[in-house]
């Protein structure tokens, strides 16, 4: 009846990755082929008839209509092209149409819309598909076969989304000929694919490692993912289509496959007609002084090289945490690269000019930016509880070969708690900014009120890294919740009461100080107030380090006296 | 040595919070031995199982396989293929047919082209599921899918199986197909460690026993060892005569123990504490003073009360 295994290539397929075969078996039936199929046709004739709609037609036209797809000059204002132009008629009395701003507009928008598709539906589904196989169980035995992790996850993210995959290949062909009618060359449409499947990468290998983290919340998971990288799309989407580059922000703009679009629109030579995603918007942003946007090879290559890059980091994480799931998801080690190559790339997009008040802003977001990252890093390189108190308790039984110094073990040891390692970071980040700060084009003066800045956002991180490295040692089971609940707070209420309140930096500088934002009171405050708040944080960091060590000591003692108890 | 040792481990301790779920545990089976472990719940069994198979990190200690150290990372494929592992929960795949289920995972264990078919129909014949291979597993039976869990742990020709109560909430007559399969198993050399409250099952089976309690690993023997040093032999006689003339004859011999009359009245259960030849001795002289005998029974005390009778219920 169902004789699959006689068919050659599915054959081969299954042995070069058993995983892929494994997810088409499961998904590939004839039922959900047609409901993908019918999806996708529904989809696409719905959104061809909608811009059909859009189309100027004879029956409303006046001497005096304008449109966005008629031919004539601008009106009323001949700059504002895309407002919409004068219609004219033909001599055999048919409306002109702009087809290729048509076909452009066709094909951005689905290109979009593909885009929202692909990232939000396809990580809700590894979220959802690797939190299944962990809360039942069936993983185990996938970790136990001799494969590699590597193929197992790529056969996920191949396998797990293939009726997405389905749904977006039957919309190629609309969004390639689309394309080709609004005079994009093939190459520059076919490297926007590779973006996108760049893009791809990047965020289902994020999913994968958000699927295989254990905190506490199993079912909230894949809608979390799923949201995250909505809002991100959004938001993203917002700053592109208004113009709103040239800050910090511009390395996010890296992670969003539509920056792509902007070569692709310009290579239409449409030039005002668009309005929208305009080339010379992208082209402001800098990279360490080079324009590296304002060239479509160098720019996607760009694009390309950063999310390389950073799915990269993400498999180091996968590849740990897969086979061992209590494993802390990065080594020290990987932190102190990681710290590094965050800081080069979103440095290049701060501290580009000498404008004072656009590089303090463009600092702040970037300060704001390494804090999130460095947390998250504080998560990804914290012990587990358990892991904390058998290194606590049997550090001594390690073989002699093993053993080593506790600073090696702080700085380089799997696991030892993380705050040493979070310290290094911190150096490693604020050395490089001070360095570059000190040959940026800035004031003297300004140098100085920033560098003070730098230092208060280091100092600041640590102590909310010291406080989660010491919450996630709790004994609540819910503890990495406890652990975000109170960063959360942490980070964003001090800064939530100063709004409301209405407490301006210049007014009150020291509060800001001691908030998740420094940098906003840096540029007001004396330099008495910094050094005196700087004290205030290294005694909080000394006091939480305190109380970390003593929980240590007590967690290798007790278990001693409870042992011998038991005997 | 440790080479002819197919599990053996050293002062393997597993931690949770301050709970020690297995406590200094040295194990050592014998390759091609079926080696049972028993003990109440919470004794330690799973934790010790789950960490043999790899998916638990020890807290400290070591663990040996055929004399190489396992380790939990994707450096050691050559062991990874060595072990099969079902626990008790054996979950799977609802998506998926008996076939393909179990063609997913001689391929992930990199079984090729035709011998991987063979393979196929070699282990659903041997858990009886031939007729069933292209229906869902979503609608097979509690039985079935326990075959099934087996089968699939034994699909790559595994040569170290580790069984966390395969048994456990079968009816009787599943659990006599499970146990045949476990026979051809052993049958074909696989060495096998088996957990299960059925003790009847586990006395059937294996060839060693160990007892967990409280974590610690109380007993480890051969199945005979333990007989010899903890059974009783018991005889069950019958008389058509008089009991009490039986009793006096009894009273003559030195190697009997003790006695306790039988609820049908006729009967007596004797126990005994000399060798088979004896036993022998004492039925003839019994036969020689012309006591009607219609039984005398020869047997072991079974694990069951061995077990009970090491008073071994205490969980950690």
């Amino acid at each position: 009846m169902k004789k699959t295994e006689n068919i050659w290539w599915i054959d081969k397929l299954g042995d070069w990755n058993p995983q892929l075969l494994r997810e088409i078996k499961g998904r590939l039936k004839t039922r959900n082929i047609a409901i993908a199929a019918i999806i996708s046709a529904i989809g696409q004739i719905l959104f061809f008839l909608y811009y059909q709609g859009q189309l100027p037609s004879l029956l409303h036209w006046t001497k005096a209509s304008s449109d966005r797809y008629c031919t004539g000059f601008g009106y009323p204002d001949s700059h504002q092209l895309h407002y919409g132009r004068k219609c004219l008629v033909d001599s055999l009395g048919q409306v002109q149409i702009d087809w290729q701003l048509w076909w452009l507009d066709l094909f951005v928008w689905s290109s979009i819309f593909g885009i929202f598709l692909l990232l939000v539906v396809g990580t809700y589904m590894l979220v959802a598909d690797l939190s299944k196989e962990e809360s039942r169980g069936t993983i185990e035995f996938i970790r136990m076969s001799p494969q590699s992790a590597k193929s197992i996850l790529s056969g996920k993210i191949l396998g797990v989304p293939i009726l997405l995959y389905l749904v977006i290949a039957l919309g190629v062909p609309l969004n390639f000929a689309s394309g080709l009618n609004a005079g994009i060359p093939i190459g520059l449409i076919l490297s926007f694919y590779g973006v996108l499947i760049a893009g791809c990468a990047f965020f289902y290998s994020a999913a994968l490692l958000l699927g295989l983290v254990n905190f506490g919340l199993a079912g909230f998971k894949p809608w979390l993912g799923a949201v995250a990288v909505l809002v991100f799309l959004f938001v993203m989407t917002g700053i592109l289509m208004h113009d709103s580059l040239g800050y910090a922000t511009d390395w996010l703009a890296l992670f969003y496959p539509g920056t792509g679009l902007f070569y692709l629109v310009d290579a239409a030579s449409l030039d005002s007609k668009v309005g929208y995603l305009e080339f010379k918007d992208l082209a402001v942003s800098l990279w360490y002084g080079k324009s590296l946007f304002s060239n479509s090879w160098s720019g996607i290559g760009f694009i390309l090289f950063n999310l390389g890059l950073w799915t990269y980091w993400i498999w180091q994480g996968l590849l740990r945490r897969f086979h061992n799931p209590i494993s802390t998801v990065l080594s020290k080690q990987q932190s102190y690269w990681i710290s590094g190559s965050f800081i080069i790339i979103t440095l290049g997009f701060t501290l580009q000019s000498d404008n004072r008040y656009g590089e303090f802003q463009s600092l702040i977001l970037q300060q704001l930016s390494l804090l999130i990252v460095l947390l998250l890093l504080t998560a990804a390189i914290a012990p587990h509880r358990q892991t904390l108190l058998d290194w606590a308790r049997y550090r001594h039984q390690v073989s002699p070969q093993q053993r080593r110094s506790l600073l090696k073990d702080l700085i380089w040891g799997e696991k030892s708690p993380s705050t040493l390692a979070l310290a290094l970071c911190l150096l490693l980040t604020t050395g490089y900014t001070s360095l570059c700060l000190m040959l940026s084009p800035l004031a003297k003066t300004d140098k100085m009120t920033a560098f003070y800045g730098v230092i208060v956002s280091a100092t600041i991180v640590l102590v909310y890294g010291a406080i989660a490295q010491l919450m996630l040692f709790m004994k609540t089971p819910k503890r990495a919740v406890w652990a975000s609940t109170a960063l959360g707070a942490l980070t964003i209420l001090p800064l939530l009461c100063l709004a409301i309140f209405g407490i301006n930096p210049n007014d009150k500088p020291w509060m800001f100080l001691l908030s998740m934002m420094p940098m906003l009171g840096a540029e007001y405050a004396a330099t008495q107030t910094i050094l005196l708040s700087l004290l205030g944080q290294w005694l909080a960091i000394a006091l939480v380090g305190f109380q970390m060590t003593k929980q240590l000591q007590k967690a290798g003692e007790s278990e001693t006296k409870a042992l011998f108890s038991a005997r | 040595m440790t080479n002819e040792l197919a599990i053996a481990t050293k002062r393997l301790t597993k931690q949770f919070d301050r709970h020690i779920a297995v406590n200094d545990v040295e194990l050592e089976v014998k390759s091609g031995e079926v080696y049972g472990l028993i003990g109440p719940n919470g004794a330690g069994k799973t934790t010790l199982i789950r960490m043999l198979a790899a998916t638990e990190e020890p807290t400290a200690g070591e663990i040996y396989l055929y004399g190489d150290r396992l380790v939990r990372d994707d450096t050691n494929p050559r062991l990874k293929q060595s072990i099969g592992y079902l626990p008790d929960d054996f979950p799977l795949y609802d998506d998926l047919t008996v076939w393909d289920y179990l063609d997913y995972f001689a391929r992930l264990y990199k079984l090729k082209d035709s011998r991987r078919r063979r393979r196929l129909y070699d282990v659903l014949e041997l858990v009886e599921l031939t007729t069933k291979r292209y229906s869902a597993i979503s609608t097979l039976s509690r039985g079935m899918k326990q075959r099934l869990g087996l089968a699939r742990t034994i699909i790559h020709e595994p040569i170290l199986l580790l069984l966390d109560e395969p048994v456990s909430g079968l009816d009787p007559i599943a659990r006599l197909q499970f146990r045949e399969i476990i026979k051809a198993l052993q049958g074909n050399g696989m060495t096998i460690l088996i957990s299960s409250h059925v003790l009847s099952d586990l006395a059937e089976l294996c060839s060693s026993v160990g007892i967990m309690e409280l974590g610690y690993l109380v007993e480890s023997a051969s199945l005979e060892q333990l007989y010899q040093r903890l059974s009783k032999q018991q005889i069950i006689l019958s008389t058509l005569g008089d009991l009490e003339a039986l009793k006096r004859e009894l009273k003559h011999n030195s190697l009997v123990e003790e006695w306790e009359v039988l609820p049908e009245g006729k009967s007596l259960r004797v126990n005994f504490s000399g060798t088979t030849e004896e036993s022998a001795q004492l039925l003839r002289s019994l036969v020689e003073s012309g006591i009607p005998l219609t039984q005398f029974n020869s047997q072991r005390e079974d694990l069951e009360s061995i077990f009970l009778k090491l008073g071994h219920k205490q969980v950690s």
